[in-house]
């Protein structure tokens, strides 16, 4: 029974994980597997243990608590105060939205040479009429199996391993001792973006929300830390090979969509036409999370949590679809057309999505982590000091990312 | 001046202190601290099937009724505890971990008992009211 409990768990922990590899995170751990190789891939798994951690403590928040992080937080902290969680995360999400639709519009463009600001634009309306379905299970599940085409990376991982058993060593050695780096400037907005990428912030709001209307109970909570710990392993894996495949694979000088996708080139023509159906299928599987997840950020800060069902139904979903979609569609044509004007390629613009995802995330993880301090009985003396202080780098990691970033360190 | 192996030193503490260890201890730290709460659920079965008994009891008013021969449509016949649960809520737990289970007893009455199809659909709801009831307690 052990070993079906223990495959029921490995199966979906696979699909969701690869599933959950969107542009943001594919780009972002391409470039940087690209120009630092193995050497990043303690960043990652830091990155990925990090959140799993923040994550721990959001079901332990929505269990005990009984509401979302937003209403809890309206009801403690007050209004004012939950109105900054609840503009980062929008910030967090319409930016993540806008770079997913750049990169899909950039990849259609490079397999079907129809201009990206026609597709944007017909890609948003997809989105749009997507997110106004009310039976969503269905699609979900195609949607997924789609983005499972991107376990690709984790074949070619493999291949490269096996054809270069030298290697393997030097990835675990990487994995387990952090390597010796040049901490320059470029380094802390590197690993400002890796962080970003791996944050997926609206996921914390999400799971707690989530948990509530599992109607989860104390003794259930190892059992979700489980899933949680499995789900850590996959996010790694799947993360840690897009570095690997793009360190042994993809041109160092890494800039256009393109490059990108020649790290595929061990597949040869199916590459780019893989890279394409997976990214199409979970960068929409994730902007219509996302959509969900503002609205369920809007609906809580009015009113109390609900299940995912009332909240579609909601007038109040329709008005946060529309607006997310708008408002992402914009950012996507300013930010691409700027970087157009002065200069950058894509991987360019997915770092910069990704170091304001960054810049925006601690904010909704401070808030999980105050709420956390408030949680009797389960929370624990040395946890909440070294959540404090994980919240506490955060911010310093983001400063001097920040002041990196504006040439100012 | 810091050497370079004190720096090593360093980054292997903050990957192994900054995430790999609170994530591992936070696991151990719940598991052990709701094995507690556990004990209650189980004592709680326990006092259910006290509770569970009424049922009986509450059949025994009713074959009274039918033997003092009040089984006219004007008599009120007495209520019928037909199902019964016991919560555990977290906002109950002291500082010790220990919690005061609630326990919810569902009244229904004779008009429903007669109705097979009222009285599954009561039935099937009561994991439901026992939620609503838990959630308006929390709120409190």
């Amino acid at each position: 029974m052990r070993k079906f409990r223990i495959i029921s768990i490995l199966g979906p922990g696979l699909i969701s994980a690869v599933s959950g590899l969107e542009i943001t995170n594919i780009g972002v751990f391409t470039y940087v597997g690209a120009i630092y190789g193995f050497k990043i891939l303690w960043i990652i798994v830091l990155a990925s243990i990090i959140i799993a951690l923040l994550q721990q403590l959001a079901v332990e928040v929505g269990v005990v608590m009984r509401e979302g992080v937003i209403v809890k937080s309206r009801k403690i902290f007050g209004r004012h105060l939950t109105l900054i969680v609840l503009i980062s995360l929008f910030t967090a999400n319409v930016v993540t939205i806008a770079i997913n639709i750049i990169g899909v519009s950039y990849t259609l463009n490079v397999i079907s040479g129809i201009p990206w600001y026609l597709i944007a634009p017909s890609f948003s309306l997809l989105l749009f009429a997507l997110a106004l379905r009310k039976e969503y299970a269905y699609l979900e599940r195609i949607l997924t199996l789609l983005s499972f085409v991107l376990s690709t990376y984790i074949v070619l991982m493999v291949y490269y391993l096996i054809s270069s058993p030298s290697s393997i060593t030097k990835l675990i050695m990487n994995l387990i001792i952090p390597p010796e780096v040049d901490m320059g400037r470029q380094y802390f907005i590197d690993i400002l973006a890796v962080f970003g990428a791996a944050a997926a912030p609206y996921a914390l709001i999400f799971q707690t929300s989530s948990i509530i209307m599992k109607g989860l109970k104390l003794h259930e909570i190892p059992e979700e830390f489980i899933d949680i710990s499995v789900g850590l392993i996959f996010t790694s894996l799947a993360s840690i090979s897009v570095a690997v495949v793009a360190a042994a694979y993809a041109p160092e000088n890494i800039s256009t969509i393109h490059d990108m996708i020649l790290a595929l080139k061990p597949l040869g023509i199916i590459g780019p036409l893989l890279f394409c159906v997976g990214i199409l299928a979970s960068s929409t599987l994730a902007i219509e999370t996302i959509i969900l997840c503002n609205a369920y950020m809007f609906y809580e800060y009015s009113t109390e949590t609900t299940s995912l069902k009332d909240i579609v139904a909601s007038k109040l979903y329709f008005k946060v679809a529309s607006l997310t979609i708008l408002i992402s569609l914009l950012i996507a044509f300013a930010h691409a057309f700027s970087r157009n004007i002065f200069g950058g390629g894509f991987a360019d613009l997915v770092r910069d999505s990704s170091i304001l995802i960054s810049l925006t995330s601690w904010v909704p993880a401070l808030f999980v982590v105050l709420l956390y301090w408030k949680v009797k009985p389960l929370a624990s003396s040395f946890i909440k000091v070294v959540s404090a202080l994980i919240v506490g780098s955060l911010i310093v990691v983001n400063v001097v990312g920040m002041l990196g970033a504006l040439g100012l360190s | 001046m810091i050497t370079m192996d004190v720096w090593l030193l360093l980054r292997i503490l903050v990957y192994i202190m900054g995430g790999v260890l609170p994530f591992i201890y936070n696991y151990y730290y719940v598991k052990r601290k709701v094995k507690g709460g556990k004990e209650v659920n189980e004592k709680t079965s326990e006092e259910n099937s006290i509770v569970v008994s009424d049922f009986t009891f509450s059949s025994e008013l009713r074959g009274m009724g039918i033997e003092s021969g009040n089984t006219t449509d004007e008599t009120i016949e007495p209520v019928t505890i037909v199902s019964s649960t016991s919560i555990v809520s977290p906002h109950a737990y002291d500082d010790r971990g220990k919690s005061n289970p609630l326990y919810v007893v569902l009244l229904i009455d004779h008009n429903v008992m007669r109705n097979p199809e009222a009285l599954t659909k009561m039935v099937l709801n009561v994991p439901k009211i026992v939620n609503n009831i838990e959630s308006k307690f929390n709120k409190k």
